[in-house]
């Protein structure tokens, strides 16, 4: 091949065009609300949570890793030194994006709280078996009975 | 083939016995009596006799009326008497093709039990034969089709019928039961007529019951092909299943000699050996060679070994001094060889599992997506602007993603994203499955490469061993090349055999792989053969050509086709058994039944040749509708056709002139009558 073949002609000028990206399921808006809103309707005694208790479970509800990794150290089979937590910048943007949609809101300040409207589409989605079949089971699993204590006690442990 | 010849009824009351004997005959056969005389008792009765009372329905009730089995109404010079019914009992002579004969014997009253049934081998009524011969079978239970004793087996091998088994609802398959075929047979007068084709039982479970007794009737091929269709896929199941089970045993077992096996295809072919044959070959320093040939360089190294003496330890120093040298050359090198290899499969078992992770992730996030799709939906009831892409607070157009919007990266849509996962796995798929390749391969580089680095050390112990030894014993290393070569040829040799009984288990596979892939181009395209849409094309004819003669009023003839599917008459659009009107619901039903009798008794049907009707005037058919059907009747040929009839006596006349030889004429009698006091 010669020099000349890989040099561009002036009217045939390069060009660029921006694709489109993928991404996950997970960063979809109403994923996001969508398991906020399960989280809240199915593992939040009233329908109300604090925002650190959503994170935490939001973190767990990721992946199925993260799911048996939470349960574990739930029934003390793995010190909770173990739990690798983190935040996740998408779901304050789902949670405000959320508020804006009169899914949820705020009560007392510092607690979400689901709203009429936000239980209706969750019990739309609750209708059909197969819609966040694992991420319903796992919630439903855990129950209401994570306390914001036992939240802050998932977190806080780590410091040591 | 089957034929009713003789009827005999007998009651045994406490004012004498009553009853009635009746012959029957090829061809039409009328019976004619008044309303409430009895006619269907008869009919009726020769149903009972032949155990088929279950194609009405599952009870276990005597299906005949109080005369047969409590109170029978006489009259004396016109003066009603009651006798009460003691015992009373059904007998039947019938006929095959063979001009067989059975007399079949079943208790209607009294204390035998109903669900045995006497056979005795001849006509046993009328001409006193096979007296002796008297049996016992069972109808009514478990098994009465299958069993050895089971009247309805006796049955179907009298008539010569070999019963396809049919699929049931939430049961194992069963033959195809008489009680299913009857219904085609045999209209009963209250309820038969008007169920178009006819009244099935639906208690035996049967699936697609109509379709099936058709098909048996006609002799269709379309169930045979089903069931060769099915009978195709799952040979064709089975032959990969113990192909690839052979061909990964075969592969397993080379690894007895460290062996390798190359060229087994992956799918069954149906030739045998392929164009380049499977091999199995063994590794030799550094090359994989044929097992052919290294077990002759073996046995010629053997052969060799035997020629010459064993040397003694001082003799043979020098020349193992300088084999020991490079031996150990070899064996550093080899040893490197080794290391590389498994740092290769190390980082292909590495690559494999992080493709495998990133699959399983690609794949659960597919499942997010579908189910996005779902929940979007849901959530669009209340027609939130997030998912119309806009901000619901400053109402701004909003990016389809939760990440950090400043950059300016447009997301893909939900479905580009899809797609594009799509395609992710097909890649990852296709990396992964030759990076599994890469590591079978490895894996068998290095087996063969470790036993190569065994022997070259059992070689250099045995090398040092001799050199340490007195120098006038035997040298131990050659002694020991000896035993170890000799044991070596024998395994190779072993692995051969088994190698070659593998080559065999797959040239039998393969030549079974030709045979199923002729039967499943010897099957036809659709659900019907040629032979079969011919017979259904005649039935449709001698449908058509009986709806003429019959006059149907609220259809246009030609519009009626008999289905492709179900085999059933239809008419695009139409309803047949609500848009239809009553009396040609009826001259429908005439006109299928005789057309089956028509096309099913043909060489290839399986139709016995009896059709019963009882009283098919039925709906206040138009009387040239009746009479017309009766001479179509009276034409039918290779038949036995049983009508009852309370038309007035002026039939008679009609049924004469139409060629009629047999018309029972009751008149005003009662049909059971006092046989003797």
């Amino acid at each position: 091949m010669d020099e000349k073949s890989l040099t561009v002609a002036k009217d045939q000028a390069l060009r660029f065009k921006r694709r489109p990206m993928a991404i996950a399921a997970e960063l979809r808006p109403d994923w996001k609300i969508g398991a906020l809103l399960l989280i809240l309707h199915l593992s939040s005694r009233g329908g109300k949570s604090s925002l650190r208790r959503l994170h935490i479970l939001n973190w767990a509800l990721r992946s199925a890793k993260n799911r048996a990794e939470f349960e574990q150290v739930r029934e003390h089979q793995q010190p909770l030194f173990n739990f690798q937590f983190r935040f996740e910048p998408a779901l304050g943007r789902a949670i405000n994006l959320a508020v804006g949609e009169k899914y949820v809101a705020w009560v007392g300040g510092n607690r979400l709280q689901i709203t009429p409207r936000g239980q209706r589409w969750v019990k739309d989605i609750l209708k059909d078996e197969s819609v966040m079949q694992e991420e319903r089971e796992f919630l439903k699993r855990i129950g209401k009975d994570i306390t914001k204590g036992i939240a802050t006690e998932m977190i806080t442990v780590k410091i040591f | 083939m089957l034929r009713i010849r003789h009827l005999f009824i007998q009651i045994n009351t406490d004012q004498g016995v009553f009853g009635i004997r009746q012959d029957f005959y090829d061809g039409l056969n009328i019976l004619r009596a008044e309303n409430y005389a009895g006619k269907s008792q008869i009919v009726q009765s020769i149903m009972y006799a032949l155990g088929l009372e279950g194609m009405q329905g599952p009870s276990h009730a005597v299906p005949l009326a109080h005369a047969l089995t409590e109170y029978l109404d006489y009259y004396v010079a016109g003066k009603k008497q009651n006798a009460k019914v003691i015992d009373s009992m059904v007998s039947l002579e019938i006929e095959n093709e063979k001009h067989q004969f059975l007399t079949v014997q079943r208790a209607i009253a009294g204390e035998r039990n109903r669900r045995l049934m006497t056979v005795y081998e001849g006509r046993a009524i009328t001409k006193q034969e096979g007296l002796t011969t008297a049996r016992d079978y069972f109808v009514r239970e478990g098994g009465a089709a299958s069993s050895e004793l089971g009247f309805h087996r006796l049955l179907k091998d009298f008539i010569g019928w070999d019963l396809p088994m049919a699929p049931r609802f939430n049961d194992v398959d069963c033959p195809l039961y008489l009680e299913t075929i009857f219904p085609l047979l045999y209209v009963e007068q209250k309820l038969g007529w008007g169920r178009l084709p006819a009244r099935y039982p639906t208690w035996l479970g049967i699936r697609d019951v109509g379709r099936r007794t058709v098909e048996f009737i006609l002799g269709l091929d379309a169930y045979s092909t089903a069931l060769e269709r099915i009978a195709v896929q799952e040979e064709i199941k089975r032959l990969k299943r113990e192909w690839s089970a052979t061909r990964s045993q075969a592969e397993k077992s080379a690894s007895a000699v460290a062996g390798n096996v190359r060229g087994i295809p992956v799918e069954p072919v149906a030739s045998w050996p392929p164009e380049v044959p499977p091999t199995l070959s063994v590794m030799q320093s550094t090359k994989w060679v044929p097992i052919a040939d290294y077990l002759n360089a073996m046995r010629a190294r053997y052969s060799d070994l035997q020629a010459i003496e064993v040397p003694s330890t001082v003799n043979a120093e020098p020349q193992i001094r300088a084999e020991l040298a490079e031996l150990e050359g070899t064996l550093a090198a080899q040893e490197r060889t080794v290391a590389a290899l498994y740092e290769k499969f190390e980082t292909d078992s590495a690559e494999a599992e992080s493709l495998q992770q990133r699959i399983d992730g690609i794949n659960d996030d597919l499942r997010k997506y579908k189910d996005l799709r779902k929940v979007r939906k849901m959530g669009s009831n209340d027609q939130p602007e997030v998912i119309n892409g806009h901000c619901p607070t400053c109402h701004q157009e909003l990016a389809d993603s939760l990440l950090d919007t400043a950059n300016k990266a447009m997301p893909m849509t939900v479905d580009q994203n899809v797609s594009f996962y799509e395609e992710q796995i097909q890649l990852f798929t296709a990396v992964h499955a030759n990076a599994m390749n890469n590591i079978e391969t490895a894996e068998k580089d290095l087996r063969a490469q470790r036993a190569e680095v065994t022997r070259l050390r059992e070689r250099i112990r045995d090398i040092r061993e001799t050199l340490v030894s007195a120098s006038s014993s035997p040298s131990i290393e050659a002694i020991s090349e000896r035993i170890r070569l000799q044991e070596r040829i024998s395994r190779v040799e072993t692995q051969q055999q088994v190698f070659e009984e593998h080559m065999a288990e797959l040239a039998e596979l393969a030549s079974e792989w030709l045979d199923v892939q002729e039967r499943l181009i010897a099957l036809p395209k659709g659900a019907l053969s040629e032979r079969d849409q011919k017979k259904l094309l005649t039935l449709q004819d001698s449908f058509h050509q009986q709806l003429t003669q019959y006059k149907m009023g609220s259809l246009n003839v030609a519009e009626v086709k008999i289905s492709p599917g179900n085999y059933e008459p239809e008419v695009a659009g139409v309803n047949l058994s609500a848009d239809v009107s009553a009396s040609d619901l009826i001259r429908l039903h005439w006109a299928y039944l005789l057309g089956l009798l028509e096309v099913g008794t043909q060489k290839t049907g399986n139709h016995p040749g009896l059709l019963i009707f009882d009283e098919p005037q039925q709906q206040s058919v138009e009387e040239t509708a009746f009479r017309e059907m009766l001479r179509h009747a009276a034409g039918e040929k290779n038949c036995q056709i049983v009508i009852t009839t309370s038309h007035d006596r002026a039939i008679g006349a009609y049924l004469k002139q139409i060629g009629v030889k047999h018309l029972a004429e009751f008149g005003d009698d009662r049909i059971l009558q006092r046989l003797s006091s």
